[in-house]
């Protein structure tokens, strides 16, 4: 096993790539009362175009089919119930889907090894009928509508669909209601058999055992199993730089404006790791729209805004970051007021070196419980496809005169602009 | 795990130490009892004091200095426990070993900065400050109706009896906030200050003479001792079922059941209700889940939440609108079915291991260990530890008797549009 140390945090990772591809990380921590393990597969909701065959062409999968996988493979035959067998365990169970990958995860404070055998088994033994499929058609749906309630959801999605024009960031997770209802059992099944190959997944553990003990009883499941080797080749979006629009505006079930401004940045333009540019980004929004920002506080003070803040973060090949803010009325006047700060951001090393060490400390104070620290690992692996040791030095390292070269890079035109608006405003 | 207790001249200070974490949490909390003007006044000066202080005196200044201190900040939260109203002053400072020498007594002043020195002029709030907070929860009360879910549980304790405690929204009713002013608010935290019950919980790696020494210090000599006690609801629930229901613009519908408890003991409360709730509707292998979603897919969310101090419970599913009559008749069969006994004893031996296993995941979490003994201390009810060692000694029986205790109080539905198949 390699022993990744993860620098400044006095911890440890362990990693092995199995014989059939399995990637594993485990993580222990003695002293816990509790474990937890993540099961991953390479898979999301924008992966619904692919190919089985080198020879074949590229077939087109509904919206939605990476989400309702994960629904179904909680199926047992005769009417058992994976959530319930985990329960017996003294354990509990779940699942999520995003856009690049579908996760299986337990935590337990007893029968840890015959959880993670569970947990590796029954994703790696479908149980899918036309009938159990069907079934959980209305279960989604109402899943959907649940989600269509969330304006916050909405918001976000019109964003992706403002900045995105070919990688379908701005599609329901889940799909949408036509997409759900043309999902088959054979759809489904060609999805898995292609994408949950241990070759195309990992697992992520955090447990009070010895790591060797724990990676023993990952090798002994998969030494059991006979797994083929598949060929699958997703279809590579072709994204073009441009935003897909620039401006959009949408009505919801809300009482204030809000108002998303964002920018697309192609991370190819930045000669720096992911991590680096993304603590950069972070002080430069942070001094001028987030908590250091007299802009800020100068437009809350007017009444021209009620609140504001920035986020961003990666997708594929581009880096987007976003400014929000929600208010009574006049759109145009906060535009104007944003662009006009755009054109006029500032920033000094005093404030640099106060955000460079909130970001240090944000990176150790992640490492508490054992739910944070596997969400840590996992997001480390959503975003490198790896979990890697110097994060730690990576941010200690961050300068101001790199910091400034960044800044001097950045271009901001490429930009789109959505608004949520009430529906009471409507005419 | 280190548990140690000092009763000082005006507090209790609690310490739990331990070298598990990477950082220490101090937590105070000021307890009162409260009415609906009092919880108004006190959501308008948690946003004060979360705001400004006199040495930091806006936004900027305040987070300037938390970035300073390791990204350490003053948090301000409040929750209801039946009859007080808990405001909790929390920080949480990363070791010495992450950080310089002298950064733990740095953060402490800046902590207590935010509780004891109030950014005041001439014994008023200051204006600029003032107006944007208060700005700020008039927004509160504009956006109310936006997030349904939480409006619709909002809407289901209003409906409870007068003599309830959590039919009050913990940030009060507007309309008392017109009234509030830089000065009466001014006013209202002197007598906060002076009137509330004070408990001051640390866990962590730290020394203990030196902390105990800045508490008494800090605190201590700032406040003054007042008996103020957590209480249990000893009135029998009315027989009177509220319905109401509300039209909105939504997909889905919310639906919410809310039933009271008639009568019961500690024990029921805090070692019996968890594993009635795990069994009943708490987790996805519970009877609402599995006949409400999964056997008869009424709904995608089918839940219930306990409220073990005010002795209530309430079920939450988001559902299609035509379902409301059919979840309704479910709901109350389940719970029949759990006063007649229709469960396992392998259903009540797996919500033990499941009730196990948050104490447990509690124990790998500062602030779970935190939670466990602020509760402990305030309604006297057992430790982490000891609830751990009680889940294994409950019956079907008691689980039967407080089922039958059970009695639907309120049926509010926010009901969605219809939905076109």
């Amino acid at each position: 096993m390699n022993k990744i140390e993860l620098i400044g945090l006095d911890e440890t990772v362990n990693y092995e790539k199995l014989d059939n591809g399995l990637d594993v990380y485990i993580l222990e921590k003695k002293d816990y009362h509790t474990s937890s393990a993540y099961f991953i597969t390479n898979f999301g909701s924008i992966d619904n175009i692919f190919k089985m065959s080198e020879n074949e062409k590229y077939e087109v999968y509904p919206f939605g089919i990476a989400h309702f996988l994960e629904h179904k493979l909680f199926e047992r035959p005769n009417d058992g119930k994976v959530m319930e067998d985990f329960s017996k365990l003294g354990a509990q169970c779940n699942a999520f889907t995003n856009y690049l990958t579908t996760t299986y995860y337990f935590s337990c404070s007893e029968n840890f090894k015959e959880c993670l055998n569970y947990l590796i088994d029954f994703v790696q033994n479908p149980y899918l009928t036309d009938e159990n499929v069907e079934k959980e058609k209305g279960i989604i749906i109402e899943e959907l509508h649940m989600n269509k309630d969330n304006k916050g959801r909405n918001m976000y999605l019109n964003t992706m669909k403002s900045l995105f024009s070919k990688i379908p960031y701005g599609y329901q997770i889940v799909g949408e209601e036509e997409d759900i209802k043309s999902i088959t059992k054979e759809k489904l099944m060609d999805c898995y058999n292609s994408f949950y190959n241990p070759s195309n997944m990992c697992l992520i553990i955090v447990s009070n055992m010895d790591a060797e003990d724990v990676l023993n009883i990952v090798k002994e499941n998969q030494n059991n199993k006979k797994i083929k080797k598949v060929y699958f080749k997703k279809k590579k979006y072709i994204e073009p730089s441009e935003v897909a629009k620039e401006y959009l505006e949408f009505y919801d079930n809300t009482s204030k404006i809000h108002l998303s401004y964002n920018f697309k940045i192609n991370i190819k333009d930045f000669n720096i790791s992911k991590d680096k540019l993304n603590s950069y980004i972070n002080i430069l929004f942070a001094i001028n729209f987030g908590g250091l920002s007299y802009f800020r506080l100068n437009l809350k003070k007017d009444k021209t805004i009620d609140s504001m803040s920035y986020s961003f973060d990666f997708y594929g090949d581009y880096l987007i970051i976003s400014i929000d803010a929600s208010f009574d009325k006049d759109e145009k006047k906060v535009i104007k007021k944003i662009e006009e700060k755009l054109k006029d951001m500032k920033y000094s090393e005093e404030d640099f070196n106060l955000i460079k060490k909130s970001i240090i400390s944000s990176y150790i104070y992640g490492f508490s419980s054992v739910d944070s620290i596997i969400n840590y690992l996992y997001n480390e692996y959503y975003f490198n496809k790896k979990i890697e040791g110097n994060k730690f030095l990576e941010k200690k390292s961050l300068n101001f005169e790199e910091f400034k070269l960044v800044v001097s890079k950045l271009s901001l035109d490429n930009k789109s602009i959505v608004v949520m608006k009430p529906n009471k405003n409507k005419e | 795990m280190d548990y140690k207790e000092y009763k000082l001249d005006n507090c209790d200070v609690y310490f739990i130490k331990t070298n598990k974490f990477k950082s220490t949490v101090i937590s105070t909390i000021f307890e009162n009892e409260f009415t609906n003007e009092s919880l108004t006044k006190n959501s308008l000066l948690r946003r004060l004091l979360n705001r400004s202080t006199k040495t930091y005196d806006n936004e900027i200044s305040i987070s300037k200095k938390s970035l300073e201190l390791y990204n350490s900040r003053t948090s301000i939260s409040a929750e209801l426990c039946n009859n007080l109203l808990l405001n909790f002053f929390e920080i949480e400072v990363l070791n010495e070993k992450y950080t310089e020498k002298g950064n733990l007594s740095k953060t402490l002043e800046f902590y207590f900065e935010s509780i004891f020195n109030p950014n005041v002029i001439n014994n008023q709030f200051e204006k600029e400050n003032f107006d944007l907070c208060k700005k700020s929860f008039k927004n509160y009360f504009k956006t109310y109706k936006d997030n349904k879910s939480g409006y619709s549980v909002n809407r289901t304790f209003e409906l409870l009896d007068d003599k309830e405690h959590l039919r009050y929204n913990i940030n009060g009713s507007k309309e008392y906030l017109d009234n509030l002013n830089e000065k009466n608010m001014y006013e209202y935290y002197l007598e906060f200050i002076k009137n509330s019950k004070v408990d001051v919980f640390v866990i962590g790696d730290f020394n203990d003479e030196e902390m105990l020494e800045i508490i008494k210090s800090n605190i201590d000599i700032k406040i003054k001792r007042n008996d103020i006690k957590f209480k249990y609801n000893n009135f029998k629930p009315s027989d009177e079922v509220k319905i109401v229901s509300e039209k909105d613009s939504n997909n889905q519908t919310r639906i919410n059941m809310l039933f009271e408890f008639d009568s019961i003991t500690n024990r029921e409360r805090y070692t019996v209700l968890p594993l009635f709730n795990r069994i009943y509707g708490l987790v996805s292998t519970s009877k609402l889940f599995m006949e409400i979603r999964e056997r008869k897919s009424l709904a995608y969310s089918i839940n219930s939440e306990g409220y073990p101090d005010e002795d209530l419970l309430m079920v939450l599913g988001g559902i299609n609108n035509d379902n409301i009559e059919e979840v309704i008749k479910s709901v109350k069969q389940e719970l029949k079915n759990m006063q007649d006994g229709l469960f396992t004893e392998e259903e009540l031996e797996n919500s033990k291991k499941s009730r196990k296993l948050v104490l447990d995941r509690a124990l790998d979490d500062k602030y779970g260990i935190l939670f466990f003994k602020q509760k402990s201390v305030i309604t006297e009810d057992d430790d982490l530890k000891e609830k751990i060692e009680k889940v294994n000694t409950v019956t079907k029986d008691e689980v039967v008797n407080l089922a039958k205790k059970a009695k639907l109080k309120v049926i509010f539905t926010l009901e969605g549009e219809e939905q076109n198949e």
